[in-house]
């Protein structure tokens, strides 16, 4: 059972991760940054 | 049919998100998001304690208790299901005034995040409702970016890295907890913690940081500092559904310190 237990955590850390990367990847094609607050640049 | 009654509020959800997703036409999406008696199900396990007020353990393929997904309906499920009904009805009845129009893939990932609500409400062991977080956050992160935009993008992003932590440390904990107690004593929340030969100062780790972790999610005063930047940065129905979500992590308190873990509270806050 503790093999079910880290098998399953592992994929939904590597969907979650993956996912994570995209968002990163999406916000800085539109930005141009990688700044996550609203400070703008001067 | 009612002894199947406690599995039917996630089963059809999930069945309505295949569909929609197998047909992308909007009109046939609000059709099955919208389906009369969304509420049914919930309804029906509301129905049936009020009967006789009996819990209700449903094991998934009839699978005994440590090996397979056990779901546990008390009075608190059943409330929570009935308003997770309710309310997602509701705001799906709002976004199909226009909101869902941006993106084919709004109602499969509502459908899915309704199913992740329900099942953290319904699930009657630790490990399973890790899993139903997991299902209700991955739809969260993309239904909190549905619309796109930078704005939403960013915020999008502080969210998930902040649940990504959160779940890091649930796992932390879920494997602190199962390696000394509740792997042999397994049945839904009364863990029976007082185990001989457990470990008090691993269990108490575990404690601590499942109250930490739901107290993230349920955005509780010390913790609550990504609620409004994220909740303000979401569209407005999507920011209805999450209200319920936040709710999620105060039951799982409930659940786990309050009922879970009241025998043993005593033994875990002695500090001699």
């Amino acid at each position: 059972l503790p093999q079910a237990l880290v098998l399953t955590a592992i994929v939904i850390g590597f969907g979650m991760t993956a996912y994570l990367a995209m968002l990163a990847l999406r916000a800085l094609s539109e930005s141009g940054a990688d700044h996550v607050d609203a400070h703008r640049e001067p | 049919m009612n002894a199947h009654a406690p599995i039917l509020p996630m089963l059809i959800p999930f069945a309505a998100a295949l569909l929609q997703m197998a047909c992308g036409r909007l009109a046939f999406q609000r059709v099955i998001g919208l389906r009369p008696r969304a509420a049914g199900p919930g309804h029906r396990l509301a129905d049936l304690l009020a009967d006789d007020g009996q819990l209700r353990v449903y094991a998934l393929g009839n699978w005994p208790a440590p090996f397979g997904i056990v779901l546990v309906v008390d009075r608190l499920a059943a409330a929570m299901t009935l308003l997770t009904a309710v309310l997602g009805f509701l705001v799906l009845l709002y976004a199909s005034t226009g909101f869902d129009e941006e993106r084919i893939h709004f109602h499969p990932l509502f459908q899915l995040q309704l199913l992740g609500l329900l099942g953290a409400f319904l699930t009657g062991d630790l490990f399973n409702l890790f899993v139903f977080f997991e299902v209700m956050l991955l739809a969260s992160y993309t239904l909190l970016a549905h619309g796109g935009g930078l704005a939403r993008t960013r915020a999008g992003i502080s969210y998930v890295v902040l649940n990504l932590v959160g779940s890091a440390l649930f796992l932390i904990a879920l494997g602190c907890s199962t390696a000394r107690w509740a792997l042999s004593t397994w049945p839904m929340w009364h863990i029976v913690l007082t185990l001989p030969g457990y470990d008090r100062a691993l269990a108490r780790l575990a404690f601590a940081l499942l109250i930490a972790v739901f107290a993230l999610k349920a955005g509780l005063l010390p913790l609550s500092f990504w609620l409004p930047h994220t909740y303000s940065a979401a569209g407005a129905p999507v920011a209805a559904l999450f209200a319920i979500m936040t709710k999620v992590g105060i039951v799982a308190i409930l659940r786990v310190q309050v009922i879970a873990l009241a025998p043993a509270m005593p033994d875990l806050l002695d500090t001699g």
